[in-house]
């Protein structure tokens, strides 16, 4: 921790003395090229250049910076040297003087000195001799008349720049010509600061003749050389009023200057005065700057826009054509479509054909060929389509459009292909090579999106706002159920109430039915069938307790009817008789002997016993 | 004799003025839709039209109405269709994908207020079936209802009569819920308080005067609900809840 702290305190006490100076040459002659250092001995950020006045600025601020660790005596010392370089050059004489430049170094500003050059005229004017020959000259004696004196004046030497067409439309072609017009001998031609142009797409139309062209045109009297020094064809991107700004380009311009000879009578004076010895000539650096173009681009006709029209300017030729319309599965088509012309070429798209979903498509492959000269861009394009069939099948390549803008007559002009039928047969017939897996199956491709058909037949129709709920059938309908159901609780009970009806008629009628069995039975015994007699008999009194008290047949026996008597009150003496003859009936049924006797007796005895039961009954 | 004459020429008349007047709704579909196909929408039109000032509607006859107010680029016609049709028939395939895409195809996309789930199932069972399947359903339910109840009044065994009380509670149920969604949509389909924007944009106010402060604008297009009606200005809810009023003349009820 404490070597830490030792450190940081050993670290901000290298950095304490912040050093940062300004340097440069104090005394240069016009036209020098120097530099201007500013150094700082530490890590520094924000630097703030100052104005350097007449000075032009070539280059800079070119930063470079070198730090170095020390370790002495164990102690440690970094240093680090920032230091920001400007190439400049004098431009005219007198005393400059640079206010100091700014620094930030740990969040503080630093100032550093100011400097004060003294800018002197050229005073070894340098040999045509040596240094002209060098440079590729651009004007030659012959061509230039002489200047009246040593200093080069506005309209000696200047560069303007040409547009053909001040009112293009959007994406039609402009050329923009900047030429030198020069009566002096013109070396190092350097372009200092290209035009932008913002807005424009371009195109150098230069590339190719790097030698200028000279010719010669008189002028107001006078002889100039002209260069086409830059040649551009511009395509406007956006509509309204576009700007270039000037270019600016800097040159050895060669003065000749009339050297004061004494005037004697040296026979060799006139010889020597004779222009063509007395050549010294100066070279003056001279910064050219053309004038700055204003384009006004006119936005595109809108009445009768195609569809087709992507923005292709200027005048074209379209053809397509297609390799083969009959092929096999998997066997691969190729649509070529060439677009050839003159205009904004390179930014014409590939037209989009829409090959059916079954074909697989690929992004087209682009052939240009495009060649440049001073008439400004023409060539052409060629799109080659690659298509492969993966189904059988009829398909339709549908034709595709190709529209452009004249500019010329002012018209669109649309181009379509034909329509290609494609006729696509099974591949090879054997199917081994071909692998059915899942992954070979594809999603449905959707071309477009519409509303769904409208509904074909007739439906029922209903009136406008009649509806079934809460209609009178509603309700009726609701409480039909419920009637239903009351109807059948109501037939049920009444079906209920007959039954019981039958019980009550079965009681009433069980005395009858008995007094006729027996009236059947004394029948019997007159003729003396004594089976069916004692059968009757039975009958009778079985059949009147099974009546009376609602029994079945089957539950009969002594038992149930000794119950059945006692439970409505009869009294012992009563129910004992009635089973004592029941069970005498039984008894006289199977033992032989004197029927007709018995006969007798057991006929009263039932007839005794259902009198006394149904007495007792009726309490 | 003349008068007679007199009557056959007015009986003439009569049957031949019925002749023109009872073109039959059916005949007029066929030809309608005959006029859809070949892409003569607004005559299409026309007939489904004649439809309808017969007083009589059905499903169809507003889906077919809208795809040909559709076709023929007028989205805010084709979606009051749309929705008259579906107010007579919420499940409709054919009729929700139609009103999707030209609900996409209008200005406002209003977000709906997002609903909790026993409102979802709510409404997934509002919009199943119209309110005359909904009375229809309530109907056979409460029928059922009945028998059942029947089952377990008269039914003399144990067996019997729980079985009764079970499917009778059962249908009772249903045919309560049955009711509720078939009164709602009985109510909703004979009130008219939905509308559709027909103005391409309409200011709306915060009060039913001309000069009240401007709210917020709507397209056309856009389905509103019906809150009130003073003169002739409507107060219309939005369906992300903003309320406000708008002349009555710039929307169509649906």
């Amino acid at each position: 921790m404490i070597i830490v702290l030792v450190l940081m305190a050993s670290l901000t006490y290298a950095g304490g003395a912040v050093n940062f100076n300004a340097s440069a040459k104090s005394i240069v002659e016009v036209g020098e090229r120097f530099q201007i250092y500013y150094s700082v001995n530490a890590d520094g950020s924000n630097f703030r250049a100052p104005d350097f006045g007449s000075l032009s600025v070539l280059s800079g601020p070119n930063r470079s910076s070198s730090s170095s660790i020390q370790f002495v005596n164990g102690k440690m010392s970094q240093s680090t040297n920032l230091t920001y370089t400007f190439l400049v050059m004098a431009t005219s004489e007198g005393t400059i003087n640079i206010p100091p430049a700014t620094i930030k170094v740990d969040g503080k500003l630093y100032k550093s000195n100011a400097l004060s050059i003294k800018v002197v005229k050229g005073n070894v004017p340098s040999q045509n001799q040596n240094r002209g020959s060098r440079a590729a000259q651009s004007g030659s004696h012959t061509n230039v008349s002489k200047p009246a004196s040593g200093s080069v004046k506005n309209d000696d030497l200047y560069i303007k720049a040409f547009v053909s067409n001040r009112n293009p439309y959007l994406g039609e072609e402009v050329i923009v010509t900047y030429r030198i017009y020069t009566k002096i001998p013109v070396s190092d031609l350097s372009v200092k600061k290209l035009s932008s142009f913002p807005g424009f797409w371009t195109k150098d139309l230069m590339d190719n003749n790097k030698q200028l062209q000279q010719t010669t045109k008189v002028i107001n009297g006078e002889q100039y050389v002209l260069a086409d020094i830059r040649k551009m064809a511009l395509f406007p991107q956006k509509s309204g009023k576009l700007t270039i700004d000037p270019m600016e380009l800097e040159c050895t311009a060669q003065i000749q200057t009339q050297t004061k000879r004494k005037r004697g009578y040296d026979p060799f004076d006139d010889f020597f005065n004779d222009p063509f010895f007395n050549r010294n000539v100066k070279n003056v650096k001279l910064d050219l700057k053309s004038n700055p173009l204003t384009i006004n681009v006119k936005e595109l006709p809108q009445e009768n826009k195609p569809a087709s029209f992507n923005g292709a300017v200027g005048n074209f030729n379209f053809a397509a054509k297609i390799d083969r319309t009959k092929l096999k599965v998997n066997d691969a088509l190729t649509e070529t479509i060439t677009i050839s012309g003159k205009g904004n070429l390179e930014l014409v798209e590939a037209p989009v054909i829409n090959f059916p979903t079954d074909f697989e498509t690929y992004d087209p492959k682009v052939t240009s060929r495009i060649r440049t000269n001073a008439g400004g861009v023409n060539g052409y394009k060629k799109f080659d389509y690659l298509a492969i069939p993966r189904n059988p099948g009829d398909f339709v390549i549908p034709s595709v459009s190709f529209s452009f803008f004249n500019p010329k007559d002012k018209k669109y002009y649309t181009y379509s292909s034909d329509e290609y039928n494609i006729h696509v047969d099974k591949g090879e017939g054997n199917s081994n090579g071909i692998t059915y897996s899942s992954s070979a199956q594809e999603d449905i491709h959707y071309i477009g999106k519409d509303i769904h058909h409208i509904k074909t037949g007739v439906e029922e129709f209903k009136p406008v706002g009649d509806y079934f709920f809460a209609s009178n059938l509603f309700y009726a309908l609701a409480l039909l159920p419920v009637f239903l159901l009351f109807l059948i609780w109501f037939l049920k009970k009444q079906h209920e109430r007959r039954m019981g009806n039958i019980d009550l008629m079965k009681n009433k009628k069980a005395t009858k039915i008995a007094r006729r069995r027996l009236q059947k039975a004394e029948k019997f015994r007159k003729t003396g069938d004594d089976k069916a007699f004692f059968e009757e008999i039975a009958q009778a009194l079985w059949g009147y307790i099974a009546d009376k008290f609602n029994v079945s047949q089957a539950e009969l026996s002594m038992e149930t009817v000794r119950q059945k008597l006692t439970e409505r009150g009869v009294s012992d003496e009563v129910t004992s008789g009635f089973v004592k003859v029941l069970n005498d009936i039984e008894f006289a049924r199977f033992a032989p002997g004197d029927t007709a006797g018995k006969m007798e007796n057991i006929y009263n005895e039932a007839m005794g016993a259902i009198l006394q039961a149904e007495k007792a009954l009726k309490h | 004799m003349k008068k007679r004459l007199k009557y056959i020429i007015l009986l003439v008349f009569v049957v031949m003025i019925s002749a023109v007047k009872a073109e039959s709704p059916d005949s007029l579909m066929i030809m309608a839709q005959n006029a859809y196909n070949k892409g003569l929408y607004d005559s299409s039109i026309n007939l489904y039209n004649k439809v309808l000032d017969q007083n009589l509607e059905s499903a169809q006859l507003y889906y077919n109405l809208g795809n040909a107010w559709f076709k023929k680029g007028e989205i805010p016609h084709a979606i009051l269709y749309y929705e008259k049709a579906k107010k007579l028939d919420p499940s409709d395939e054919d009729i929700n994908y139609n009103l999707g895409v030209a609900n996409s195809m209008i200005v406002d996309k209003i977000e709906t207020v997002p609903q909790l789930f026993f409102q979802e199932w709510w409404d997934y069972f509002y919009n199943l079936f119209g309110a005359n399947r909904w009375a229809v359903i309530l109907l056979i339910s409460w029928a059922l209802f009945v028998l059942f109840a029947g089952i377990f009044m008269l039914s003399p065994g144990r067996r019997g009569k729980k079985a009764g009380f079970f499917l009778g509670i059962m249908f009772l149920l249903i045919t309560a819920a049955s009711y509720g969604l078939a009164s709602q949509k009985y109510k909703h389909s004979v009130s008219r308080n939905e509308a559709i924007i027909f103005t391409p944009t309409i200011t709306v106010k915060s009060s039913p005067t001309q000069n009240a402060v401007d709210l917020f604008v709507v397209h056309e297009g856009t389905k509103v609900k019906i809150k009130d009606k003073v003169d002739n200005w409507v107060k219309i809810k939005i369906s992300n809840g903003s309320i406000g009023w708008v002349p009555a003349n710039s929307l169509e009820e649906i």
